[in-house]
């Protein structure tokens, strides 16, 4: 049975970590005005790439180590613009971009490299 | 053997004293100058200034910071491990050399520093693109990563943002771009 790497375990988990507290963001900075559609859309596209990203640290995941590290920094970007355009709370763009970055650090391990590269379905 | 040094190193440390200088220059002004607010008045107003102000901003922010920038560019051009570096580098180069001049041509120039500062910001915005495909494909992705970011983030400021608000945040980008690219420069020089 393939051995997953710990690292690519906790990718994965700080992937799906990210979706859920951009959730949970979007239910508690709800607020009924005419700008409510745009940031809850923001909100949720932004939990729809961290679900993303933690798919494609799943077994079944097709997306080699590159197209994974581009995709965590463009998260990233996406939550930095939504912070610039005040869509995002500013507390909480922080903490996404800090889980953000420790996907970028748990993929900057040789392991996760090896192991996404390689075919895995 | 090759007898040729690898002076990179050189050149990066050259980037890093570059954005030590502009923050020393950038809070003199500030502290002397206190009518000047940040993201309210544009970082030219320094040059203008009345007081002291303006000698640390022209001299300081544009032209120290501006030769030393210059210099990292061409380092990191003549260091370039593919054409993204060599590109980026050059832009880098020709960016800092138009700093240089906003620092010579202050906002009572008109239209030539209006010109100059647009022209200093566009080559500094295509280099740090031109130097994170340089980084990506010479297997430098979290280098890259970092200058996607900027360039992101920057394009989201000038929708966003006023001039004053986007030059504010966006040379703070910068310098945050440039001390990385710096460490790059050191953790990839030759052995």
């Amino acid at each position: 049975m393939e051995i997953v790497p710990r690292n690519v375990k906790v990718g994965g988990a700080l992937g799906f970590l990210g979706g859920v507290v951009c959730v949970i963001c979007l239910v508690l900075f709800l607020e009924i005005e005419e700008s409510a559609l745009a940031d809850m859309g923001v909100y949720m596209l932004v939990a729809v790439m961290f679900f993303a990203l933690a798919g494609g640290f799943a077994k079944g995941g097709q997306w080699s180590w590159e197209v994974l590290l581009l995709m965590t920094f463009l998260t990233i970007a996406v939550v930095g613009g939504s912070v610039v355009f005040e869509a995002m709370d500013l507390y909480a763009g922080i903490m996404l971009v800090i889980i953000g970055a420790l996907i970028v650090v748990s993929l900057s391990v040789p392991s996760s490299k090896t192991w996404a590269n390689r075919m895995r379905f | 053997m090759s007898l040729q040094k690898d002076h990179s190193v050189a050149f990066s440390w050259l980037g890093m004293i570059g954005v030590a200088v502009f923050i020393f220059a950038w809070v003199c002004a500030a502290s002397i100058d206190t009518a000047w607010q940040f993201g309210v008045n544009t970082l030219s107003e320094f040059g203008i200034s009345d007081t002291d102000a303006s000698l640390y901003f022209n001299y300081g922010c544009c032209m120290i910071t501006g030769a030393l920038v210059a210099a990292f560019g061409i380092g990191r051009a003549a260091y370039a491990k593919n054409k993204g570096h060599a590109a980026g580098g050059t832009l880098i180069a020709l960016g800092g050399a138009f700093l240089i001049l906003v620092g010579l041509f202050t906002m009572d120039s008109g239209d030539v520093h209006v010109m100059i500062a647009v022209s200093m910001a566009a080559f500094l915005f295509f280099g740090i693109a031109a130097t994170a495909v340089g980084n990506w494909n010479a297997d430098r992705k979290v280098f890259a990563g970092v200058g996607i970011i900027v360039a992101c983030l920057l394009v989201a400021m000038a929708v966003a943002f006023d001039v004053a608000g986007l030059e504010a945040y966006g040379i703070i980008l910068a310098m945050i771009w440039l001390l990385s690219e710096s460490v790059n420069m050191i953790l990839c020089r030759k052995n």
